[in-house]
């Protein structure tokens, strides 16, 4: 059954939040952030009739706002070939602390990571998706997702370590 | 009844493990943990602009009725 737009708002209310920090934590930049959250609920709200209600809904909105992330991404890298800056990628980078009000050393350390451990990551600790959930938003095994997520938490507590001993 | 840890090792004892290293594993989890926990709390700690949730409840009541019938699951 699709969702009435009262049941979408008590949706927005109870996900986007942890849309926004996953968001936040891919993109780098919170103006950016907010936008991917709002695409998504727009294209959740288009596709609403798609929807089945025995999924979870963090996890669909969780995939919706991965592909719009995407999108973003494959636009910039058009624009970098264009210029011939060199091949793509991933411009996961940390906040301006000039420009924005928040900053911090978890999101250098994220953008170390390939971004197939980092998305992974994200989804199981900020969207709080199962490994299961995870798996179906990526189109990848299970296992996948469990050697990602844990290849991914050794690769940050050692840069945690690291720091600490800085 | 057969559990894999107690098959014989086909590398030899060379890769076995000895029992001093298991204990030191032991005692290295929960600061492991700790470590895990520390980062979850860090990757979870960006606080949300102001307003957002508001603006995204009126942003739902500005939408308009139609579907896009022609999307799949994912929006697209």
């Amino acid at each position: 059954m699709a969702l009435s737009r009262t049941d979408f708002v008590v949706l927005i209310h109870e996900h986007a939040p942890a849309l926004y920090r996953i968001a936040y934590r891919l993109v780098g930049d919170p103006h950016d952030a907010e936008d991917v959250v709002q695409e998504t609920l727009r294209s959740a709200w288009k596709s609403r009739e798609n929807f089945t209600s025995g999924r979870g809904q963090r996890a669909w909105l969780a995939a919706i706002l991965r592909r719009r992330v995407i999108d973003r991404w494959r636009r910039a890298g058009r624009r970098t070939v264009l210029v011939g800056d060199g091949p793509l990628e991933v411009p996961v980078t940390a906040a301006d602390p000039t420009a924005n009000e928040f900053t911090d050393e978890m999101q250098q350390a994220l953008s170390q990571l390939p971004p197939e451990l980092r998305e992974s990551l994200l989804l199981v600790v900020v969207g709080e998706l199962t490994h299961q959930e995870t798996a179906n938003a990526l189109g990848v095994p299970l296992g996948t997702v469990l050697s990602r997520v844990s290849r991914a938490r050794q690769r940050l507590r050692k840069h945690l370590l690291e720091v600490s001993h800085a | 009844m057969s559990y894999s840890h107690s098959k014989p090792n086909s590398l030899g004892d060379a890769y076995s493990i000895p029992a001093e290293s298991s204990g030191a594993s032991d005692q290295l989890l929960p600061f492991v943990q700790s470590l895990d926990t520390a980062v979850d709390a860090a990757l979870r700690s960006v606080p949300l602009p102001d307003g957002m949730l508001n603006r995204l409840k009126r942003m739902a009541f500005t939408m308009p009725d139609e579907t896009a019938g022609q999307m799949d699951y994912l929006g697209c």
